[in-house]
């Protein structure tokens, strides 16, 4: 590899980011004509979904395009262009379930902003700057309050997007300040350099101020990925907005999250190896969190009537789950190459993903104005009259209660083997700890799920008779999701692949093209 | 040809298996004709299996098709075509063939014919596919393959309670030997050479040279205890005489002739390991002389014809034991192919027995107990006299095929008595003692076999009353579908008779001709560990022959006195001894001992357990169930109280808190 100008370095930036800039252009230009041209939802739809085709092709050409990662904004790795790719395909069901749930005039905004927020994330998984991560993150939520406020203006959704945009500029707030101590360490914000020095230099970052890092990083990043104590929005929000924008929060903030937390904490502290303090507080913090947030999730889960508020407590748990994979991936590359955390939490956020949304897509289209579906008994009854759509529901259910052979289960499988096989050292027992706690909590959350599916299957319907209007896109979306779930888990081994050479590439750091130290600030 | 069927001995396996496959799926077009395609794909295995018979010379193995194959376990689905298995193939498939055309006869009419005839397909599959599997893991695979369609041709009549118990308990009590045979597996794989359990590995030298004393008597054991359930040895015989409720064609094919001597194939397959092992030969001989005696006494006062029959089998496996273990140092390749002879014998002739007695039990409308009937020789000569001649094989009277078998298994022992001073101990009294029980068993068998015979074709002429209790429920269940037949005893149609006039002409010739031109030998010394060695040299053994011959003799003009006129002997003698009379009646009340010391202890620990279930687990399970509703519902739960103020201040001091705990620790 050669050291471009800074000219060309810029050129190779955009042409890496030409998925991104497609998006983001039709985006634009879909809001702008907005005002101008009226054109019936389904036109708009057409058009997003093409431009998330173009997206994808596009992500295959610049696939392979790289640079010189401490010179650039952003890096083309394994791990870059697999959650793209998995933010696109996502993008593709999302807006399967969302091309009815807007009305004309608002449809032009809707999919504009549903595209830039696919932009956003797609910015964030190939982010190499800690500021041009953070610009990829408010890409995401500034949209997210411009739907949350557009969907539907009643009392409970304004009160949701409310208290959405507030607890989220405040997490804004904590992760921008985590970021500045980061930087204040090393004096570069270039993430892949941060994790070089971290990895090469002793006592970089330092200790104390790591720490405030550390903190606060993962305070900012755990709302977006809704880890307790920063998830209280979630259930307020999830309940009181419509089921395709719980769909969306549920998925996209989590997993760009965690993409987020593998690029900067995990890629930069992680370097440090075991042996350092600050990797072993690191472990130490992602397993409080991981433990706290899955059991919180599951049990107060259990108390839960209404179906968006339960699958809000289902996704925090979820957020519990995958943080065991980052507490482990804290020892990635550590003692012979260990990229199990890694690889476990990159395959179980598409596992989740695709039955997360399976579930909700089911939800959305059995919800409809006079009959709708909003707490659990609301489902009694579905398997009698639709029951394609009930086992598709169950599924996906059966999966998040992580069921063999389904995604759910191969994903939960590995994500607790590879804390037990972690299990080295000093903090070997927290990490079987850790292992334990998660198979005790799939064993409480199974409850929740299958009293869906009971009531689904077994008990007689109530009231009026479902209302169900299955366009093919819905359909589509859910028969993707249902087959992915099972497809996903019998037959793991290419997604697996994938996600083992995404997890390689978090904490790769070549060797630099010329070894000048940048200038160190070290505070003591 | 010949090499093409060598190279590719799956073929056998796989036609009874499309055979079968056709008669379950196209049963229902098929109907009366459902026999066919299995008649015919057991008739083309027996065609192939001749070829290999006749052709294959030495020891080939096929090429190997991947199976399993993961670290440290790697099962390749391997056949192998040598003396031993081609003899089993050549025999399994031409007892079959008989069989299933005997039964597309005796089975007409009854609702379950396909499911029948493609339960036999499937079970010749399996069991062709036992004898010529390679490697240890593949035989368990068929040899759970055999058991379970034993499993469901015993419990055929699956609506009749007695059958089903009887089903039920063949595949429990198979299930305690499969355990042995589970755990030799395991402890072979832990200490063969390349955790390979291939035959050609396991009794390679260099991997027999490498075991320890204790891995080979271990091992051996656990094969033999396995052998035991399948082969109906005693302790676990128990099962075979109950397993007579499924239908006659099965227990002539599977519960006589085949299945029940896989427990002899596998042990004679694994000689090469056994004999390095005198204390596991020395207790197969007591096993199966003890269970050869004890069933011999049985079947002395039972008056069921098929239990008799089935107590013979049970007899007959402990003499094929008894051969087994009488291999002592280089007598083994002798003993164990005299064994595997009674074996081959034995199907012939026992097989043919147990379709007479369908015949004869066909004849009478479902009736076989041998008090309600008599003197059937007039009314159905040609099963009399096949009868007649089967059991005179049985009985072991020169010059049919018993004999011949029985006398080599005698001689052996006889021969061991003397082998086996060189191990000095007890062995040499032991095996004598077995010699004489041996030829004092012979003797019974020839007693027990005459008395059926006689009871059952001598004497005045008596069937069975129209409104035998016991005719119409049982002919209703064997559906016979014409009904309860008002004119018993006629003799059966040419479909039936037929395939019992090929098998008397087998019990008469197969002994003379495989076992006195020395041509079975030959053939099955290419089987690992069953080649004779240069210095053996053995002569026909007078003495043997002609105390065993008179002695059963001797038993068959006894039998003749008491039972051919019906005198009122028996009875004398049976009151004179009546505790023993009883006991054997009662089949020495083994079933009983089972109920005491195995069944309702297993009873009362279930009991035991469904109480521990119902009480202690049920409840901790609901507070397994409601701990955690009530720490989210009434814990957590409020703390979501809507204001968003507070969720800022609590992430606000959360954060807080963190850092000041994270910020301490890494001082401290």
């Amino acid at each position: 590899m050669i050291a471009l100008t800074p000219f060309a370095s810029a050129v190779q930036t955009l042409r890496i980011l030409t998925p991104e800039l497609i998006l983001l252009a039709v985006a634009t230009a879909m809001m702008t004509a907005g005002a101008f041209v009226r054109l019936p939802r389904r036109a708009w739809s057409i058009l997003s979904a093409a431009t998330l085709g173009l997206g994808i092709v596009a992500l295959f050409l610049v696939r392979g395009e790289t640079y010189d990662p401490y010179a650039g904004l952003v890096v083309n790795d394994a791990l870059a262009f697999y959650s793209r790719l998995i933010f696109l395909l996502t993008g593709l069901i999302v807006l399967g379930m969302a091309h009815d749930q807007v009305d004309d005039a608002r449809a032009p905004e809707f999919f504009g902003a549903l595209l830039m927020i696919n932009a956003g994330a797609m910015l964030v998984c190939s982010a190499n700057e800690l500021v041009f991560l953070f610009v990829g993150l408010e890409l995401v939520s500034i949209p997210t309050y411009l739907l949350l406020y557009l969907a539907r203006r009643n009392a409970s959704t304004q009160e949701a997007a409310t208290k959405y945009f507030f607890l989220s500029i405040f997490s804004s707030a904590l992760l921008l300040f985590g970021m500045a101590y980061l930087y204040g360490t090393t004096g570069v914000s270039n993430l892949k350099a941060l994790a070089y020095l971290s990895k090469t230099m002793a006592n970089v970052p330092q200790l104390q101020l790591g720490l405030v890092a550390l903190v606060f990083l993962m305070a900012g990043l755990g709302f977006r990925i809704a880890a307790v104590p920063f998830h209280f929005y979630a259930p307020d929000v999830y309940q009181g907005s419509p089921a395709i924008l719980a769909a969306l929060l549920a998925w996209v903030p989590k997993g760009l999250g965690f993409v987020a937390i593998l690029r900067t904490v995990v890629a930069v502290i992680g370097a440090q190896g075991a042996e350092s303090a600050l990797n072993q507080k690191a472990v130490l913090l992602a397993a409080i969190l991981a433990a706290v947030t899955m059991t919180l999730g599951n049990t107060v889960a259990l108390a839960q009537n209404n179906l968006k508020r339960l699958l809000a407590y289902s996704s925090i748990a979820h957020a519990g789950y995958l943080m065991i994979g980052v507490a482990v991936a804290f020892r990635n590359g550590s003692s012979g190459g260990v990229t199990l955390g890694a690889e476990s939490l990159l395959y179980y956020l598409v596992a989740y993903a695709a039955m997360t949304l399976g579930a909700f897509a089911v939800i959305i289209a059995i919800n409809s104005g006079d009959r709708p579906v909003e707490t659990v008994d609301d489902m009694a009854g579905l398997a009698a009259t639709h029951r394609p759509l009930a086992l598709a529901m169950a599924v996906c259910l059966f999966s998040l209660a992580g069921i063999p052979p389904l995604a759910g289960f191969v994903g939960k499988f590995e994500l607790f083997t590879s804390a037990w096989s972690a299990s080295r050292g000093d903090d070997a027992s927290l990490f079987q700890c850790l292992a334990l706690i998660g198979a005790i909590n799939s064993a409480i959350g199974a409850y929740y799920y299958l009293r869906i599916v009971v009531v689904m299957f077994l008990r007689p319907a109530t009231g009026k008779p479902f209302s169900v209007r299955l366009t093919w896109p819905t359909g589509a979306a859910i028969t993707a999701c249902t087959l992915l779930t099972l497809v996903l888990g019998i037959f793991a081994s290419p997604i697996m692949e994938a996600a083992h050479e995404a997890a390689i590439a978090v904490s790769d750091t070549p060797a630099p093209l010329e070894l000048a130290p940048p200038k160190a600030v070290t505070v003591r | 040809m010949t090499e093409f069927f060598v190279h590719n001995a799956w073929i056998v396996p796989v036609l009874p298996l499309l055979g079968g496959l056709i008669a379950a799926v196209g049963g229902r077009r098929l109907k009366a004709y459902s026999y066919l395609p299995v008649a015919v794909g057991i008739g083309l295995a027996f065609l192939v299996s001749l070829v290999l018979l006749t052709g294959s010379g030495g020891h080939t193995q096929p090429t190997a098709i991947e199976w399993i194959d993961v670290a440290g376990l790697n099962v390749p689905f391997q056949f192998r075509v040598d003396g031993l298995t081609t003899m089993m193939l050549a025999m399994v498939t031409f007892v079959a063939t008989l069989v299933t055309v005997f039964a597309s006869g005796y089975m007409a009419g009854d609702p379950g014919y396909p499911r029948f005839f493609a339960i036999v397909g499937l079970f010749v599959a399996s069991m062709t596919g036992l004898v010529l599997s390679s490697h240890f893991i593949l035989t368990y695979v068929f040899w759970e393959g055999v058991g379970v369609c034993s499993y469901l041709l015993i419990g055929f009549w699956h609506s009749k309670p007695s059958a089903a118990a009887a089903a039920k308990k063949a595949f429990l009590v198979n299930r305690i030997g499969d355990f042995g045979f589970a755990i030799a597996l395991f402890w072979l794989w832990s200490v063969c050479i390349g955790h390979d359990l291939s035959y050609d590995n396991v009794f390679s030298k260099a991997n027999l040279a490498g075991l320890q004393h204790h891995d080979i008597v271990g091992i051996s054991f656990l094969l033999f205890w396995a052998a035991t359930a399948k082969s109906a040895q005693f302790p676990l015989y128990v099962w075979l005489p109950d397993a007579m409720e499924g239908p006659t064609p099965v227990s002539a094919l599977i519960h006589a002739a085949t299945m029940v001597t896989a427990g002899v194939y596998l042990i004679a397959r694994s000689t090469p390991l056994i004999v390095l092992a005198p204390e596991v030969q020395a207790s197969v001989a007591a096993v199966g002389c003890f269970t050869a005696l004890l069933a011999a006494l049985i079947a002395l006062t039972q008056n069921d014809l098929k239990r008799v029959m089935a107590y013979s089998t049970v007899s007959q496996l402990g003499f094929m034991f008894m051969g087994l273990g009488a291999g002592v140092g280089n007598l083994a390749a002798f003993a164990v192919i005299g064994a595997m002879f009674h074996l081959f014998t034995h199907a012939f002739f026992k097989a043919l027995l147990f379709l007479a007695s369908g015949s004869v039990m066909h004849s009478m409308g479902g009736v076989i107990d041998m008090r309600r009937f008599g003197g059937l020789r007039k009314r159905m000569p040609i099963t009399c006299i096949t009868f007649a001649l089967g059991s005179l094989a049985l009985m072991g009277i020169p010059p049919f095929a018993g004999f011949w078998s029985k006398d080599e298994i005698l001689s052996s022992l006889h021969l061991a008595s003397f082998k086996s001073e060189a191990l000095g101990g007890i062995y040499p009294t032991l095996y004598l003692v077995i010699y004489w029980t041996a030829i004092a068993t012979a003797a019974l068998t020839a007693f027990y076999t005459g008395r059926a015979f006689f009871m059952t074709f001598f004497g005045p002429e008596r069937l069975p009353k129209p409104d035998d209790p016991e005719a119409d429920p049982a002919d209703a269940g064997h559906g016979h579908g014409d009904g309860p037949d008002p004119h018993f005893g006629h003799e059966v149609a040419p479909v039936m008779w037929v395939p019992l006039a090929i098998l008397a002409f087998c019990a008469v010739v197969v002994g003379a001709l495989f076992g006195l031109t020395g041509w079975f030998a030959h053939h099955l010394e290419h089987s690992p560990g069953l080649a004779e060695p240069e210095d053996f040299h053995h002569a026909f053994d007078w003495f043997t022959a002609t105390v065993s011959t008179t002695g059963a003799l001797l038993a068959l003009g006894l039998s003749y006195l008491f039972y051919a006129q019906r005198g009122p002997i028996p009875a004398r003698i049976a009151g004179q001894i009546r505790p023993l009379y009883l006991a054997s009646l009662h089949k020495f009340y083994v079933d009983e001992i089972y109920n005491w010391i195995v069944v309702l202890p297993t009873k009362v620990l279930a009991g035991a357990a469904e109480f521990f279930d119902i009480v202690v687990v049920e409840n901790l399970v609901r507070l397994a169930g409601w701990l955690p509703r009530v720490f989210g519902k009434s814990l957590l739960a409020p703390f979501q109280n809507g204001l968003i103020q507070y969720y800022a201040a609590v992430t606000a001091l959360s954060v807080a808190g963190l850092l000041f705990v994270f910020l301490w620790l890494s001082v401290n």
